[in-house]
């Protein structure tokens, strides 16, 4: 036990492009990459942060074979992943190297497809567009090709899934079962979600406006944010940060709100604070959860108040720019807390007018550059009332 | 890997439903819940009141499929609908974190709480995350299990030829673990393994008789490992004839196991090897 985490590696896809520079590039330039919905034909005229390549121009990048059935999730998690894995340069002889991938919607896209022929009646369907179904699939197909060896595991706790990947795949290398992991999520966008937060009521029909007075819901994205995390014995040819707290708490309020004075919250940001063993004035920056709905802000902002009292750090929510990508939201913004740190960057809070009455301090709302700090924050929340913060800390 | 993990308290649920009023009070908690979300949350419920614990450290869970009433309900609607005025509800309770989510909920507990959805190893995950939550320092966490066969999976694992080999099952199990051994426990879960895909049945046989095999049950879920351990001159049994075959079933195995270690005495360890069609094979240790 103790042993130091570090973050060697990143990889990711969004509505902001294919890749970490693009993400940066987007960051910077305040480009927000929600737009009109228009993988699939849905009658709710949503905005999303698609990914803007088809499936067919993922496959081809990815070089896999064609004539096979790959879920949407599946490809976006393995161009995230293989990008972290390469970026971080890792020779995989010798080490145990896991694989911990967080998925909310798994293979529902291609299932989707099967249900519409199977409904009217039950012996059509191509069963192999169901191969791909259940969420550990893409794991497994990730696992293999990326030829690992190591623990191989999914989470699923909604829109909590990756920051709790990245806390399994840190707490595995601290305690020595693992030399390195590759730990974040993937989910794609699909009628499923767009249908059941679109039944909830809380998508936003124009740009979601996170912490802002008037926020009217979310807008769903998509994409996969990984992390590659190696133990302090493991030598890499960069290391970005270190993996300095992590919490896991339950709101233990509701199945989908959260709770008026933001418990499961605040719990989540003083537990991943207390093990970082820094002060409420060390976090340089939060990537705040911020989905732009009602509840959470209100709820998010309570939480940060109780915590940091009259001085909450800078922070900002990210979904402006990608939109909420549900199980992989946390291994997005992930990325996007570690690139802040290293490049001395806060990120906007875009289509911010008003301030919050539960939060006296606005979000950051443009660029703010050479900053210097010694550590960031990274919220994710979850139905079920899960929620976890992590903590990246300069080394 | 290794640990040691006591069970303080069990409780599963298979073919025969209780009345679910004796473990969910609020009828109209009950209503909503689904199926697979009732019988977990009593599964939790019995396996807290024979540990007589009233509060935990955390909460593990792992399902294979997933809440698939729920999803399928969603899904039917979002299609037989035209996608217009769908009740949310089967949408809230799609997701597989529902059911640690409603125990976190009932018991007002807002520790530690995750879910694993990886095929027949997500109990094993759920298992692993309970053995490091251990060593952490968390004294009392509730690790379960479960899956729901519905008529259109049972109808499309049919016609993907599974029910040739396989009978169909369901159910859920939880288990109340201690770090430290407490009065009464009933067993110790010494062990958790998760095999790499690639590995043959007869390399996991070897590797299960590895630290000897005297007064070792081994409950298989599989007659190929049964046979090959036979051979090996093991003595060994197939629990599945008892739960069906679901990527959970181990959960329920671990149940049958706790009650085989307590009851017939005659073992002082017992392994329970899983294996799940082609998914990766699994080895949970149960010691006294």
């Amino acid at each position: 036990m103790g042993k130091d985490v570090f973050v060697a590696g990143l990889g990711c896809i969004s509505a902001l492009g294919v890749g970490v520079s693009k993400q940066r590039g987007s960051l910077l330039g305040e480009i927000s990459g929600i737009a009109p919905l228009t993988l699939f034909d849905t009658i709710h005229g949503v905005m999303a942060g698609e990914v803007h390549m088809s499936n067919e121009d993922l496959r081809e990048m990815l070089e896999l074979p064609s004539g096979k059935e790959y879920s949407r999730t599946t490809l976006l998690g393995l161009a995230a992943s293989g990008e972290a894995l390469k970026d971080s340069g890792l020779m995989t002889e010798g080490l145990r190297v896991g694989l911990i991938s967080a998925t909310s919607v798994g293979g529902m896209d291609v299932s989707e497809l099967f249900y519409r022929e199977y409904l009217p009646d039950n012996r059509r369907g191509r069963l192999r567009q169901l191969i791909g179904h259940d969420c550990g699939a893409s794991t497994q197909f990730i696992y293999d090709k990326l030829g690992l060896n190591g623990f191989c595991t999914t989470i699923n706790t909604a829109c909590s899934s990756a920051n709790n990947a990245i806390m399994l795949g840190s707490r595995m290398i601290k305690a020595g079962l693992l030399d390195a992991v590759i730990a974040g999520g993937t989910d794609s966008l699909c009628r499923f979600t767009v249908n059941g937060f679109s039944s909830l009521g809380i998508l936003d029909e124009k740009h979601c406006r996170p912490f802002d007075a008037g926020r009217a819901g979310l807008n769903l994205g998509e994409g996969a944010g990984y992390l590659l995390l190696v133990s302090d014995r493991v030598e890499c040819k960069k290391i970005y940060c270190k993996v300095a707290g992590y919490s896991n708490a339950n709101d233990a309020f509701h199945q989908t709100a959260s709770s008026s004075e933001g418990e499961g919250a605040y719990l989540a940001m003083k537990g991943a604070l207390e093990m970082s063993g820094l002060s409420g004035d060390d976090i340089g920056y939060i990537n705040v959860h911020g989905t732009g709905t009602q509840n959470n802000d209100a709820s998010e902002a309570t939480a940060m108040v109780r915590l940091f009292g009259e001085s909450v750090p800078p922070f900002s929510s990210t979904k402006g720019y990608t939109g909420h990508a549900l199980g992989a939201a946390g291994g997005l913004e992930s990325i996007f807390a570690i690139l802040a740190l290293e490049g001395g960057f806060i990120w906007p809070n875009l289509n911010f007018r008003e301030r919050l009455e539960e939060c006296p301090k606005p979000p950051q709302t443009v660029v703010k550059q050479g900053v210097t700090m010694r550590s960031v924050m990274t919220n994710s929340f979850g139905f079920g009332g899960n929620c976890t913060t992590l903590i990246f800390e300069k080394c | 890997m290794k640990t040691n993990l006591y069970i303080l308290g069990a409780g599963g649920i298979s073919d025969i439903e209780p009345d679910y009023k004796e473990f969910i009070q609020d009828a109209g908690m009950r209503r909503r819940m689904s199926r697979i979300i009732r019988m977990s949350v009593a599964s939790a419920i019995i396996a807290m009141r024979e540990a007589k614990i009233q509060s935990l450290d955390a909460i593990v869970t792992g399902t294979g499929w997933g809440c698939l009433a729920d999803t399928e309900k969603f899904l039917v609607s979002i299609i037989q609908n035209e996608e217009r005025l769908l009740n949310p509800s089967s949408f809230i309770q799609s997701t597989s974190n529902t059911i640690g989510a409603q125990i976190a909920l009932m018991l007002g507990d807002k520790h530690y709480n995750n879910t694993y959805v990886h095929g027949s190893s997500s109990f094993e995950s759920a298992l692993t995350d309970a053995a490091l939550l251990a060593e952490e320092g968390r004294d009392i966490i509730l690790a379960g299990g479960f899956d729901e066969l519905t008529p259109t999976k049972r109808h499309l694992l049919g016609r993907m030829g599974m029910w040739r080999d396989h009978r169909g099952g369901e159910g859920s199990a939880f288990f109340v673990l201690a770090r430290e051994p407490r009065e009464g426990y009933k067993g110790r879960i010494s062990k958790v393994e998760i095999f790499s895909i690639g590995k043959s049945k007869h390399e996991i046989c070897e590797s299960a008789v590895q630290e000897g095999s005297d007064g070792t049950l081994f409950l298989c879920g599989d007659d190929e490992l049964c046979k090959n351990l036979r051979e090996r001159g093991c003595s060994c049994e197939n629990y599945k004839n008892l739960t069906g075959e679901f990527p959970t079933a181990s959960a329920l195995g671990l149940l049958i196991a706790t009650e085989k270690l307590q009851k017939e005495g005659n073992h002082s360890r017992i392994v329970l090897l899983n294996s799940y069609v082609r998914d990766v094979c699994t080895l949970i240790e149960l010691s006294v």
